[in-house]
């Protein structure tokens, strides 16, 4: 069994006390259990909406002997009341392919002020990248786009929407599956969006569709034409065992048409739209 | 008085659970009271009757959304208190206690003053939401509750964000203004937009509000929670934990209530709970019986009061189970017959 520890300084421990962005690191490497860990879950490191990962993020780089057994880093798991996910301020993770060459799996929260590398991101072991947030930057999209990444097996991202940080339009997202490289990859995520009806378009016109296993398109504003759109080319997913749409706009008819496919499928907590002055608005769920 | 005469009163609502269960718990017992409706008060009875006699005090039973309103019913209700207080009798809880405990401000000055754990009060009364803007930037805190002093439950409740250097915001609430007065609803909404924010926040402090720092509170199956003590009589009788997607717990939003041993609580975290409300109670003379609200923080869970209630007992997982709370009551009134 993996072993996890979570790192994170509550309130008080930067408020009232010393610690911060620059003492993190420090405390992983004091923890005499580092050395047993497969995982590292970094979570509120202080003053998360004013002081940015780098110094964490440098401080991992400038240690990296010492986190080379690590497969697995959380970087920014924090709930909202400890910061609202377009708070957080993210930083520049150029380095850290580099630094961590055993990594396995990447989870970054927050989008703000996030790089994923200033140059084409390369890492032969990554299996799985995940990116929570409330939008995601477009150039955060180019980025994955173009990374080299032969053994990525997961990806999972959260889209959002423009007040959060999505610069971006579904050529984008046409984009990022049109020229990206993943030859091993079996679940992708691409959720809370609200063009949820035009992530499926696009997803069931790329590449992937016959590899993939398992297909979320969960926590966004799909409805009941994002359910045709599926549902017409369901037989092109050749692999596909679980479809996530939980978090939805769909219909009870929509709903039973997806129940109905041979696969399993979450369609847990349908949504209400909201409407006001005759316009109606679908919130995806990491938005409001 | 001979000790035959007394009598056990319920002021209260005959239309409430708490009045049907109270009544269940004294049909159970054996226990004859008498019910001293809030809706006759000054008509059929009045505050003299309750001399020489044992009484509890329920809260009167309002359906009032419209916060203009609720303040006028609240004036009344504490004037009723008031003069309640005037008379010799055993209470549950004293009027005393009962205002005391209303009054959300004077009840976290008294427990501040006593070195005791509670959440820490940013602004005692916010005059605006400029007002608010500057206090929060000069005790260097961005996220806070605000809270009417004499209110409860989640109403008129804000929890309410400013990034001190961009300026965004967040608030989350139940209230709306609808043709320019404050209204409650059932649904909590997240504002983004400094324009919605500032006339909900101005509007609320024309009641006397206050504000208090905003802590991340500890999570179960990814829900937050916080945690209702019934703390009567010397001990820890009824614990529910209510849990929430979002910041504010309160029932009477959606939210559920969580049988708390799923939490799997130390008996050591138990037992600093049960000595915070014992602490606490102790500060409020004649105090039998009180609703403490505490939040365990994420991480260390370590118990904070968010606040008192010296009404706080209707509880749906006592009163549709054992309904120990009010036998108990019952039983430590009738005691002094």
């Amino acid at each position: 069994m993996e072993k996890s520890k979570v790192y994170s300084y509550d309130y008080d421990d930067y408020e009232e006390g010393d610690k911060g962005a620059d003492t993190m690191v420090a405390d992983i490497l004091a923890d005499s259990e580092l050395p047993e860990l497969d995982e590292i879950v970094i979570g509120d490191w202080g003053d998360a909406w004013e002081d940015s990962v780098n110094q964490i993020i440098d401080a991992i780089v400038e240690n990296k002997e010492k986190f080379s057994h690590i497969k697995s880093l959380f970087i920014g798991d924090m709930d909202f009341e400890q910061c609202e996910v377009s708070w957080i301020i993210q930083g520049d993770y150029t380095k850290l392919w580099d630094a961590m060459p055993q990594l396995e799996h990447l989870t970054i929260k927050g989008s703000t002020d996030l790089v994923l590398s200033e140059g084409q991101i390369k890492h032969d072991n990554l299996k799985s990248l995940t990116i929570i947030c409330g939008g995601l930057p477009k150039d955060v999209i180019e980025s994955i786009r173009d990374a080299k990444l032969p053994n990525l097996e997961k990806l999972m991202l959260y889209i959002g929407v423009e007040n959060y940080g999505f610069d971006g339009t579904i050529e984008d997202i046409k984009e990022l599956l049109e020229k990206s490289d993943f030859p091993k990859l079996t679940y992708l995520g691409l959720t809370d969006s609200e063009i949820q009806d035009e992530v499926a378009q696009a997803v069931v016109d790329s590449k992937y569709k016959e590899k993939l296993e398992v297909l979320d398109l969960s926590m966004g504003s799909l409805t009941d034409k994002g359910v045709d759109i599926l549902c017409q080319h369901i037989d092109e997913f050749k692999a596909l065992k679980h479809l996530d749409a939980h978090y939805h706009f769909i219909s009870g008819e929509g709903m039973k048409k997806l129940q109905a496919l041979s696969i399993s499928v979450d369609v847990e907590d349908p949504q209400e739209e909201d409407e006001w002055n005759g316009q109606v608005y679908r919130y995806p769920m990491l938005t409001e | 008085m001979n000790k035959t005469d007394k009598k056990i009163y319920l002021i209260g609502d005959e239309r409430t659970k708490r009045f049907s269960y109270f009544q269940l718990a004294a049909e159970q017992l054996g226990v004859n009271f008498i019910c001293l409706p809030w809706s006759n008060y000054k008509r059929t009875w009045s505050a003299d009757i309750l001399e020489g006699g044992l009484v509890k005090i329920d809260p009167p039973f309002w359906q009032e959304a419209d916060f203009d309103k609720m303040r006028d019913k609240l004036e009344w209700y504490r004037s009723a208190l008031m003069e309640f207080g005037n008379k010799e009798a055993i209470y549950l809880n004293t009027p005393s206690v009962i205002l005391q405990m209303l009054d959300k401000r004077y009840c976290k000055k008294v427990l501040c003053d006593a070195g005791i754990a509670t959440t820490k009060a940013v602004v005692w009364q916010v005059e605006n939401f400029e007002h608010l803007l500057e206090e929060m930037r000069q005790s260097q805190c961005s996220s806070v509750f605000l809270k009417p002093v004499f209110g409860s439950g989640a109403s008129g409740v804000i929890g309410f964000r400013c990034h001190p250097h961009t300026g965004a915001m967040s608030a989350y609430t139940s209230c709306q203004i609808e043709n320019g007065s404050l209204y409650n609803t059932k649904k909590l909404t997240c504002l983004t937009k400094p324009s919605q924010i500032q006339p909900i926040i101005d509007q609320l402090c024309k009641m006397d509000v206050m504000a208090e720092r905003w802590y991340a509170k500890a999570e179960h199956n990814e829900k937050k929670f916080d945690l209702r003590v019934l703390y009567q009589l010397g001990k820890m009788e009824f614990i529910v934990a209510r849990q929430s997607k979002g910041p504010i717990t309160n029932l009477h939003l959606n939210n559920q209530a969580l049988d708390y041993h799923e939490l799997a609580l130390s008996k050591s975290q138990l037992e600093n709970m049960e000595m915070l409300c014992l602490k606490a109670t102790a500060q409020f003379s004649q105090c039998h019986m009180a609703g403490v609200d505490i939040l365990l923080k994420k991480g260390s869970l370590t118990p904070y009061i968010i606040e008192m209630n010296g009404q706080g007992d209707l509880l749906y997982q006592d009163i549709y189970g054992e309904n120990i709370v009010y036998k108990r009551q019952l039983q430590w009134l009738n005691s002094f017959l």
